[in-house]
């Protein structure tokens, strides 16, 4: 199994360096690697200004918000001990989408607001899981967090009719600013979810097990759960709500690097951040001069996937998230 | 969102000699990205204040402000940015098509510019 792991993440990491070299090339005009070491050298021209203040900045965003995406998932999936458990599927992304619009119409003095209110909008949809009867079996969960997904979705279109357009969840459009923001908040998550890995095992085991070795249950169920939370609503606060990434790469990795959420957890970084920048390439290359939001492709992909995933037979308690 | 030539007001910059940069086959609005933009460097920026002007005006001016593609712009480095207000412009053909078809042309090549 350590054997197969190492190779798989020598895998992930290949690909993830051939797909950002792919992504600095192509675009509306493409550029070679010799115009691309040309434009680097030469600061004044237009194909440096197209890499470096439109591409870097958007591979960087879609790296980062897939990586945090991917393990805020995984998170999920362990706390909840549901696999297809995801701050998108359960409406945490979507309530944070519909603070940042309300926060937009209400607060527009509030200095670091769309970030501030994302987080209140997914600690509220958080507290609203966990309140009820939700937690009492995985089916439960997953409806009412789809529940809670259209309804914010739709309390989102309701604040928004007739004046704006409702937020597409692009990398497109994104400044330097928004990815400094990103890599500061997501690279601070991230870190902190590779420390706190091995907590996700522990909960593996049933509560009362848990209790009678004296591990304080409730503090690493929460401190997960916010910490998921937090690298979610992050890249919904900038970018907006991308669902899927949470559910397919966790699970897509459990196969291929087992289930220890120590290397579990580090792989599902890089192979979320692949995945996002993946789907964004593709997505703002296939139609130029227009682009397919990184929303779009991944319901695209994510959606078959989940269904293939529940389809084949073994249902949710077949499934192990062990 | 950008009207092409498919659409009435991307199609009076036609209607009044310019051209307009994201001319389609079929498509009335595309959401081109910011290379596209970037790309076509378009000499004159008109922007259409449509359903609430001074909410979409303002989110127009923070948008020029924040995203430096912009000002990369033939157009915004010749100030030559403009917006279209209601009720001359709209969406969809009225009629007041002379009117905001005089204004886009005198946009478009002001008097005592070369044409």
């Amino acid at each position: 199994m350590k054997q197969r792991a190492n190779w798989w993440y020598g895998g992930i990491l290949g690909l993830l360096l051939v797909t950002i070299a792919l992504a600095l090339m192509a675009g509306t005009v493409w550029l070679g690697p010799r115009q691309l070491s040309v434009a680097l050298s030469d600061h004044g021209s237009q194909a440096f200004v197209t890499v470096f203040s439109l591409r870097v900045p958007r591979i960087l965003s879609s790296l980062v918000c897939g990586g945090s995406l991917a393990v805020a998932g995984a998170l999920f999936q362990a706390v909840f001990r549901n696999p297809i458990a995801d701050p998108s599927i359960l409406g945490i992304s979507s309530a944070a989408d519909f603070f940042k619009l309300g926060g937009a119409m209400l607060l527009p003095w509030l200095p670091g607001r769309e970030w501030l209110m994302a987080l209140l909008g997914g600690l509220v949809a958080l507290v609203i899981l966990t309140s009820g009867r939700a937690l009492a079996d995985p089916y439960r969960l997953i409806i009412v967090g789809v529940a809670l997904d259209a309804t914010f979705v739709g309390l989102q279109q309701l604040l928004s009719s007739g004046a704006t357009q409702v937020s597409h969840s692009t990398f497109n459009g994104l400044t330097w600013a928004d990815a400094t923001t990103l890599l500061v908040l997501g690279v601070i998550g991230l870190f902190v979810a590779l420390l706190l890995a091995p907590w996700a095992n522990y909960l593996k085991l049933t509560d009362a097990a848990l209790k009678n070795v004296g591990v304080p249950v409730k503090v690493i169920r929460w401190s997960l759960l916010l910490l998921g939370m937090t690298l979610a609503t992050s890249v919904t606060a900038v970018v907006g709500a991308i669902p899927f990434v949470g559910i397919v790469v966790p699970n897509v990795a459990r196969r291929l690097v087992g289930h220890d959420y120590q290397t579990l957890i580090p792989f599902s970084m890089l192979a979320g951040a692949w995945l996002m920048l993946a789907a964004d390439t593709l997505g703002r290359t296939v139609i130029v001069p227009s682009e397919i939001s990184a929303a779009t492709m991944m319901t695209i992909i994510g959606g078959p996937f989940v269904i293939i995933l529940l389809q084949r037979g073994r249902g949710l308690h077949g499934m192990s998230i062990r | 969102m950008i009207a092409t030539n498919h659409a009435y007001v991307g199609d009076l910059v036609r209607l009044a000699g310019g051209q307009n940069v994201f001319a389609s086959q079929s498509q009335e609005y595309m959401e081109p990205n910011d290379e596209a933009i970037q790309k076509a460097d378009p000499q004159v920026i008109l922007r259409l204040e449509h359903a609430m002007p001074t909410m979409v005006t303002k989110q127009f001016n923070q948008e020029f402000k924040q995203n430096a593609m912009w000002s990369r712009t033939s157009a915004v480095k010749h100030h030559r940015v403009y917006d279209l207000q209601e009720p001359t412009f709209d969406a969809t053909a009225n009629m007041r098509v002379v009117a905001a078809l005089n204004q886009v042309s005198r946009w478009l090549y002001p008097k005592g510019a070369a044409a």
